[in-house]
């Protein structure tokens, strides 16, 4: 099985902010330990299974291989030791930018479904999600059945604009449930993984 | 609970810090930080205060002080 | 002329300087006035001159000299009888949120218990609180936080003592200095937070 893992820009753990040893000269990285004297993590090492990816979107994006026994946790595998394998290139600041404003129009999307008439042309109309923002969150005010889902548009296409791509995908993820429910919360989120997949070419 | 709202996290950031919450807390905390840039602000600025704190000037010692701890070590030698 | 043995002693001059006000703060939750609380201290720098031979290093020496001046400040407070040990902490302690729940989204909202009003970054954090007004009004925070709060936040992270010492020393269970610190640390971003913002 196929692991990744997101880390800040210069590979950097995002919360140990643990400076992972980048691959040189065509092979994997050194191998790092969960408990050796350079990682902090005491649970081990974190990595991603496909569809696990969009509750970590950082960065960069990364190839690595586990050793050991891997356990896998809800959005979560760890193992006790791990290494970095090649960088997903594909996962570059412009591919950040689109995913995270495919997030938002699908938000916008997920606020037509609770909307009728006017209002729905209003927000169908929008061309860019700087006017997805001003338009929901004006209709909000005149929408009370849809008042939540239209802040939850408007808060996606802020976040969007700007390249929150983790926030992103969790308010798509949220406004699904908030409009169609649990089942359609967790399409969203696999919809999410599906997406990236396909965009970066990553197998699992 | 699969999830924690910013007000609970801003609850949890002593133990954070001190990496002394277990393991389940931990992944809702890490889950959080990473979609809300908000919280990680918040947690940067505890970490902030804490040094703040540290680097105060020390305060000035009374002169009584001083002579009581110099006269003691010199009946030392 | 320093002695042979001198050379080998810690530089109590710079001690005395760096402890004095943690010091100080410390005895005086266990006496009854600032004048007692600095002979507490000055008691203690003497016992710990006079003493300094039997230091085995088990604890760090900060530690060592803070548990001298506890015993010293709780035997005096005992004399003095000051009314309250700090290690009581009544049952119905009150709810203090580190943040005030007005910053924050209700359940009417689209995302309850999140961010209302967010806590802005502060601009270039280092540089501001580095500058001596910034300094001072920190200051003036720690002096007005709640006595407990105040003691808990200056030895743990003034003076770097761990939680498992700072529990020793002040009797408090480690749930109550969790709490101690946590409300604390909060209380100061809040004071530095409105400081930065200018508000």
């Amino acid at each position: 099985m196929r692991s990744y893992k997101f880390l800040r820009a210069g590979a950097i753990g995002p919360f140990s902010g643990f400076a992972w040893p980048r691959p040189a000269g065509g092979g994997p990285g050194p191998w790092v330990e969960a408990n050796g004297p350079r990682a902090r993590c005491r649970r081990g090492v974190h990595a991603c299974r496909i569809d696990d990816l969009p509750w970590w979107l950082a960065e960069e994006l990364w190839e690595v291989e586990l050793g050991g026994e891997v356990v896998a946790y809800a959005h979560k595998v760890a193992a006790p030791r791990g290494r970095l394998v090649r960088r997903v290139d594909g996962w570059t600041a412009a591919a950040r930018h689109d995913y995270a404003y495919e997030c938002a129009w699908r938000t916008r999307d997920r606020a037509l479904e609770a909307l009728r008439g006017r209002a729905a042309e209003r927000l169908r109309s929008c061309t860019t999600l700087a006017a997805v923002e001003s338009t929901a969150r004006e209709l909000a005010g005149d929408e009370p059945e849809a008042r939540i889902a239209l802040v939850m548009a408007a808060d996606g296409a802020l976040t969007a604009v700007s390249e929150l791509a983790a926030t992103g995908a969790y308010i798509a993820a949220h406004a699904a449930r908030h409009v169609a429910g649990e089942d359609a919360m967790a399409a969203e989120r696999r919809w999410q993984a599906t997406r990236l997949a396909e965009r970066l070419g990553l197998s699992a | 609970m699969d999830e924690i709202n910013c007000k609970q996290l801003v609850e949890l950031v002593t133990p954070y810090l001190e990496d002394s919450l277990d393991e389940p807390t931990l992944d809702l905390v890490e889950e959080h930080l990473v979609m809300c840039d908000w919280c990680v602000d918040y947690v940067e600025q505890i970490r902030a205060t804490i040094g703040a704190v540290a680097g105060l000037p020390w305060e000035p010692v009374p002169e009584r002080l001083r002579v009581a701890v110099a006269a003691a070590l010199e009946e030392r030698r | 002329m320093p002695s042979a043995s001198s050379t080998t002693l810690p530089d109590f001059e710079r001690l005395v300087e760096q402890h004095y006000g943690s010091m100080k703060r410390l005895a005086r939750t266990f006496v009854a006035s600032d004048a007692v609380a600095e002979e507490v201290v000055q008691d203690t720098w003497l016992a710990v001159v006079k003493g300094i031979d039997g230091f085995e290093g088990r604890s760090s020496l900060t530690t060592w000299v803070f548990s001298i001046l506890t015993n010293k400040a709780k035997t005096r407070g005992v004399r003095e009888r000051r009314t309250i040990p700090l290690s009581c902490v009544g049952a119905s302690e009150p709810d203090e949120p580190a943040v005030d729940p007005d910053r924050f989204q209700c359940d009417d909202d689209a995302w309850p218990g999140h961010w209302a009003t967010p806590p802005r970054p502060w601009q270039r954090p280092e540089r501001r609180l580095l500058s001596l007004e910034a300094r001072d009004h920190l200051k003036a925070a720690l002096d007005d936080l709640p006595e407990r709060q105040r003691v808990v936040v200056t030895l743990r992270d003034v003076e770097g003592l761990d939680a498992d010492e700072v529990c020793d020393l002040l009797g408090l269970s480690p749930e109550n200095q969790r709490v101690l610190l946590h409300r604390g640390r909060a209380r100061l971003r809040a004071a530095l937070e409105s400081y930065v913002e200018g508000v």
